[in-house]
């Protein structure tokens, strides 16, 4: 019987760092899920001001990977595609269900991308394999990755 | 850093605040990283260093550096020799894992990173060639002198910012349905031309006449073609640009005449590449070559450097879907090029036929193309990938278009927006030591974050105006920080060594006069 882990709501604490030409993310949470969560929340906000995103609409996004290292890029770069291929903008997750397979399946509140109101001056190409860590320790998670702009 | 047993096996973090993570649970393999002092760096001569075979474990080959002796203590701080070294683990590397003078690290290859894989043995990778492929540059002509673009200096670069799209998903004008992307995909600079977005005379002055004809469109997702149907003849932003030079300084008065240029002789110069619809065709490839290189037994340092047999469905199909990101990003820059061209039209009020904006030249620096080259005096099909790199083509190369064949193809190698670019031509010893390699730019000197610190408070368009008579015009409020002269190694030193490794030979120096930027 296939296990599902659904988060619990803890959106964890992120942070960016230095990284020569792109960008460092840094993400805390209290399991795997908060942290992914606290990676979703920290990408958006390394664009924008997430009070600038209406609670809108619902949109929902799927990863699938081969470990959990795979998931997570293959999700957060499901989420760059939201937001500069569909030009929707993600302001919270209101579910997130990972799977043992390493499936995630999010839904996010947010809105469509306007202009008038949204100013997103960074481009990041993806989210990338280098340096990436998901570290489990006593109670936390903490994962780092870095974003190519 | 990572915190180590007894053993030696990993079994924690520390980051750089000191905060320690005790892993319970390893998730997978990650990068083994050396630190940065332990990978030798041996001599070889005035121009380059070796990373002997066996410094890193799986190395199948040396690595090669060609740098000076000024650069290599950044090099050492960069850590990109640990990269040079993984792609030398690579299946199928023929000759060395090479880095040019201006290498810097990135994801999996460093950039700067130039590696020959055998065709039959060898493999492709993504991250050999980068997101943004087919990022390059081209250098367009005037007949114009600095005296007479000078007082209408600031007019035409307002005009430019005004014509050209620039930004961070800012579409442009050219909107493609699906029949019209996979034309685009298809024959590359053509359909600009065809379109309207360019001269016939333009594609003998493309690499490649701007078109790699193993394009596939149905190697592409449809997640990939979203990205590109509003961003064809959009300039993006970070380091991209257009920018209005000055042919400044000549080294080779001949060549230099050759190219229609003397001094004093005003050009255009852009830097642009396949947008969105690249970096998302590289993102898809990634995810697939996880699998393959479970399926092929693959063992990497690296999983940036994922890859696959080129003669696997996963290396052919990338390699398809590569060619047709590689085709929209020359038709993007003959488009960037045809909007440059209306732009002079409005300020000067003559047909830019009239005014000579002929294009020198448009070249690749994010690639990997099938290439014959002589190794150990037999000729052999090899893939052969640039990163961050250019082709160097001597005179006679079968390769080099028709109408330079008698002298070689022209190099071009941008700058930042505060100093130089430049203009060099092929040379005969990078044919025979990197496989008709040089430089491609300047590289990243300082972090976005150390940029936008160091000149916190600071008007950069301002200061660029008013210490050197540079007019920049910046869509995002971070650009111009982010991207301030500084940021950025001297493309002098770059260029300098490439220079004298052989590698491309001076032609002429182009100081900026204005840019524009996304």
């Amino acid at each position: 019987m296939q296990k599902e882990y659904v988060f619990s709501g803890d959106t964890g604490v992120f942070s960016e760092y230095e990284a020569s030409g792109d960008l460092g993310i840094r993400v805390r949470g209290t399991d795997l899920l908060s942290a992914v969560a606290a990676a979703a929340h920290g990408l958006v906000a390394s664009l924008l001001p997430p009070e600038t995103i209406r609670d809108a609409e619902v949109r929902a996004i799927s990863a699938q990977g081969r470990d959990n290292q795979e998931m997570v890029v293959n999700f957060l770069n499901e989420m760059l595609f939201l937001i500069y291929g569909r030009r929707w903008l993600p302001k919270h997750i209101k579910t997130l269900v990972l799977h043992d397979s390493w499936q995630i399946e999010a839904s996010f509140a947010g809105e469509p991308m306007a202009p008038e109101r949204h100013h997103i001056d960074r481009e990041i190409k993806a989210v990338t394999y280098h340096n990436l860590s998901i570290v489990q320790g006593q109670g936390e998670v903490a994962i780092d990755l870095l974003c190519d702009l | 850093m990572w915190l180590q047993s007894r053993n030696g096996a990993i079994v924690g973090l520390e980051t750089p605040d000191g905060d320690q993570y005790v892993e319970i649970q390893v998730e997978e393999k990650k990068e083994v990283a050396m630190s940065k002092d332990s990978i030798p760096l041996e001599p070889i001569d005035s121009w380059r260093v070796r990373i002997p075979k066996g410094a890193v474990p799986g190395m199948r080959t040396d690595g090669i550096i060609y740098t000076s002796a000024q650069m290599l203590s950044h090099l050492r701080e960069d850590n990109t020799p640990q990269q040079v070294a993984n792609v030398a683990t690579l299946p199928g590397i023929v000759g060395s894992s090479l880095a040019m003078p201006d290498i810097h690290w990135g994801y999996g290859f460093p950039i700067g990173g130039v590696a020959a894989f055998d065709a039959d043995e060898g493999i492709i990778s993504p991250g050999g060639v980068g997101y943004d492929i087919n990022c390059g540059v081209n250098l367009m002509r005037t007949d114009l002198s600095l005296t007479e673009v000078q007082p209408a200096l600031e007019t035409l670069i307002n005009t430019f910012f005004q014509r050209i799209p620039a930004g961070v998903g800012i579409g442009g004008p050219v909107k493609l349905n699906t029949k019209e992307i996979n034309k685009v995909m298809t024959q590359g600079a053509r359909w600009a031309v065809e379109h309207g977005y360019g001269w016939d005379i333009d594609l003998s002055h493309i690499e490649g006449n701007g078109c790699l004809k193993e394009a596939d469109p149905d190697m592409v997702s449809d997640k990939a073609r979203l990205r590109g149907e509003d961003q064809l003849g959009t300039l993006g932003s970070g380091n991209h640009f257009a920018e209005v030079q000055v042919v400044e300084e000549v080294y080779d008065a001949q060549r230099a005449r050759d190219f229609g240029l003397e001094r004093g002789q005003i050009c255009v110069m852009i830097h642009s590449g396949s947008r969105g619809f690249g970096y998302k065709i590289c993102e898809d490839y990634l995810e697939v070559m996880q699998g393959a290189i479970h399926q092929y037994a693959i063992s990497l340092p690296d999983r940036q450097l994922a890859c696959a047999p080129l003669d696997s469905k996963q290396g052919k199909a990338y390699f398809k879907a590569m060619c047709a990101a590689a085709n929209y990003g020359w038709a993007n820059r003959l488009i960037l090029v045809h909007w440059a061209r209306e732009a002079f039209r409005t300020v000067f009020e003559k047909d830019p036929q009239a005014l000579g904006m002929r294009l020198i030249y448009d070249i690749s620096h994010n690639i990997a193309r099938f290439e014959t080259h002589l190794v150990n005096g037999k000729a052999r099909k090899l893939c052969v990938h640039r990163k961050g790199a250019t082709r160097s083509l001597p005179a006679l190369h079968s390769d080099v278009p028709e109408v330079y064949r008698h002298i070689g193809a022209p190099v071009l190698i941008p700058g930042d927006m505060g100093r130089a670019s430049y203009l060099l031509i092929g040379a005969a010893k990078a044919v025979d030591e990197t496989f008709a390699s040089t430089c491609h730019g300047a590289g990243r000197f300082q972090s976005r974050h150390a940029a936008v610190r160091a000149t916190k408070g600071r008007r950069i368009d301002d200061e660029l105006r008013a210490a050197r008579g540079i007019i920049v015009r910046a869509r995002g409020r971070h650009t111009l920080a982010e991207e301030y002269p500084e940021a950025y190694k001297n493309v002098d030193d770059v260029v300098e060594i490439a220079h004298q490794a052989g590698l491309s030979h001076k032609v002429l120096k182009l100081r900026p006069l204005g840019a524009i930027k996304g």
